[in-house]
């Protein structure tokens, strides 16, 4: 069996004179929480769709949970949010997820089951009834997302799930996502930078049409090889760290007050070794610590990679 | 870990998604105003080629009752069995020998039966057009895509408009059979019954063929407004087909208008050539439109 869950190979995707996708290469580790992260237009939909076998590429390679995007493949171990999809006006809730459920194999008491056990993840069982035209936005965002866990498939897409939630059910669904790793492999496209940090253990950047840097959330954000500090206003004894720790790379920017130490962890010097060893310093030079952290948050990362809007 | 929870019941197959979009599909219709659309029009023609009938009916009776004497009653019911008959050589297109079949159906219900294959066409374009176009158009086909395949899907959808239009069909003789006990004396209740629902097969039969066609432009447009406009086109480009003569006439086969008459002849092999004619079609244009809607992006 593969280890990857998803693999794209160089694909391409053209929409009339809109060249959507240039070449995206991404692998998606089983078992993972994975983020894809881009601008409006960077393609995620467009890969979510190849993946999920709504588009043909126009050249390269998907791969999905070992072998092409064919439904008759996957029938029932994909689960997807599709963006924008819309559900029949006039069925209610329940007999929507009945019918998906049947659909993908399941006999009409297991697909009630399922129906019902899917509302409860996301909050709805109350509105099983509700006709899908009578739901607010976020309900039917979360619909989707109910029918997406429906016979709790190994390979879950999920384009934009927090997207017109409340903060309530926003977080109540991060939960949810987070409850399933190990379990399933979920990938998750978001603007919320900060959600998908919180929740995801790789993450992939997009840029028109390509995949321009995928790893380890820890080690995008550099959380292992970097920390920084930030000191209040008074001694600054950053030339006497320099000399104390030469082993370390160190960076100081006098506008935002912010020390930044790279170093290369091993299993004798990790991130807490270092943080005790300059803060011992810093503090042996008067200076005041104002805030300590490890890495940079995905936000930062993402728009040191990602041009400025307009460039 | 990383597996799927195991599914139950019959495995899955096109056959069992076919039916079950067929199922939902027909369920949602029967939700929305598409159905009442269709149901009121099939109604509506019902009423006015009952109502047409009836009064054609008094009419005449009027008439012969003021002819005076016995010579003159039989020389009117002369004349109107030989308009009577003239009127079935057009229906049949002067074929002597289905217009002698036909002959044998109450009049009333042939008008009905011919009444309604005529506007049925027409109907189906403006209630089916979007089976596959509003699904691509709201993007609503993803939840199903994910789940069946594509023919199963378009199948479906084929499936549940038919049991729509056979439903519709039916509910359309109720008016037939009220109107006619109500209005027309000496009213044979059972021999109209009887004959509607030997009319109702060919009615669903008739149906599938245009149905194809619109399945067809169903799946060439992603928009509702195109399908529609699509579906009226085509169905009028199958209807000169079937006026094709001279060296041109085989391309009549390919309109359902060419196989209808078939459907009333007396013998079974023609009926039947017409029944394989009829669903050839229906499969041809579905299958042509799922070259196309096979390749497509959703």
């Amino acid at each position: 069996m593969s280890e990857s869950a998803i693999v794209l190979d160089k694909v391409h995707k053209r929409f009339g004179n809109v060249q959507a996708l240039r070449g995206a290469d991404l692998k998606v580790s089983r078992g993972s929480i994975f983020a894809l992260i881009g601008p409006n237009g960077a393609g995620k939909t467009t890969l979510f769709g190849l993946c999920c076998g709504f588009l043909r590429p126009d050249g390269g390679r998907v791969e999905i949970l070992g072998g092409p995007a064919d439904v008759t493949r996957f029938k029932g171990r994909l689960g997807a949010l599709p963006q924008d999809a819309v559900l029949g006006r006039d069925i209610s809730v329940r007999e929507h997820l009945v019918f998906l459920g049947r659909l993908q194999g399941m006999d009409l008491a297991l697909a009630q089951q399922e129906a019902a056990r899917v509302l409860a993840l996301v909050d709805l069982g109350e509105l099983a009834e509700r006709r899908a035209g009578a739901l607010s936005h976020g309900q039917v965002k979360r619909v989707g997302v109910a029918q997406a866990f429906l016979g709790e498939p190994e390979l879950i897409l999920l384009d934009e799930p927090t997207a017109g939630l409340d903060p309530r059910h926003a977080h109540d669904l991060r939960e949810l996502i987070r409850s399933q790793r190990g379990a399933r492999t979920i990938v998750v496209s978001s603007h919320n930078l900060q959600e998908l940090e919180a929740i995801c253990d790789e993450a992939a950047f997009m840029e028109k049409g390509l995949t321009i840097e995928s790893g380890a959330v820890a080690e995008l954000t550099a959380k292992d090889a970097e920390i920084h500090v930030l000191l209040a206003p008074g001694p600054e004894p950053i030339d006497q760290l320099r000399a104390r720790v030469t082993a370390l790379s160190v960076t100081w920017d006098p506008a935002k007050r912010t020390l930044r130490v790279r170093f290369q962890p091993t299993p004798d010097r990790v991130a807490e070794d270092v943080i005790a060893e300059v803060l011992r310093e810093l503090l042996a030079g008067g200076a005041r610590i104002s805030a300590l952290g490890k890495g940079r948050s995905l936000e930062q990362r993402y728009l040191e990679q990602s041009p400025p809007a307009g460039a | 870990m990383l597996q799927s929870r195991p599914v139950t019941g019959s495995p899955p197959s096109f056959v069992r998604d076919a039916a079950l979009v067929a199922g939902f599909d027909l369920r949602e219709s029967l939700r929305t105003r598409r159905a009442l659309v269709l149901v009121l029009l099939y109604l509506l023609i019902a009423c006015a080629a009952s109502g047409i009938y009836v009064q054609v009916v008094r009419e005449l009776g009027t008439r012969i009752d003021s002819m005076a004497g016995s010579d003159g009653a039989a020389a009117a019911s002369v004349m109107q069995n030989e308009g009577y008959h003239a009127m079935l050589l057009f229906f049949s297109g002067g074929d002597a020998v289905l217009a002698d079949h036909l002959a044998s159906y109450p009049a009333m219900v042939l008008i009905f039966a011919w009444t309604s294959l005529a506007f049925l066409p027409w109907f189906i374009a403006l209630t089916s057009y979007d089976q596959v176009a509003g699904d691509l158009h709201q993007r609503t086909i993803r939840y199903a895509a994910l789940r069946t395949t594509r023919g199963a899907y378009v199948t479906g959808k084929l499936l549940g408009q038919a049991a729509l239009v056979a439903g519709v069909a039916g509910l359309g003789m109720v008016p037939v059979v009220i109107i006619g006990a109500i209005y027309l004396p000496n009213f044979a209740l059972v021999a109209t019954v009887t004959a509607l629902l030997s009319t109702w097969p060919i009615t669903v039969v008739c149906a599938l063929g245009f149905l194809g066609v619109v399945s067809l432009a169903s799946q060439l447009c992603r928009g509702p407004g195109a399908a529609r406009a699509v579906s009226v086109g085509l169905l009028f480009a199958v209807w000169l087909l079937s006026l094709q003569s001279g060296v041109w006439a085989w391309l009549a086969v390919l309109s359902p208008w060419y196989w209808k008459p078939g459907l009333f002849q007396p013998g079974i092999l023609d009926q039947t050539i017409a029944v394989a004619g009829c669903l050839g079609l229906c499969v041809a244009y579905t299958a042509l439109g799922f070259l196309r809607f096979r390749h497509r992006d959703l």
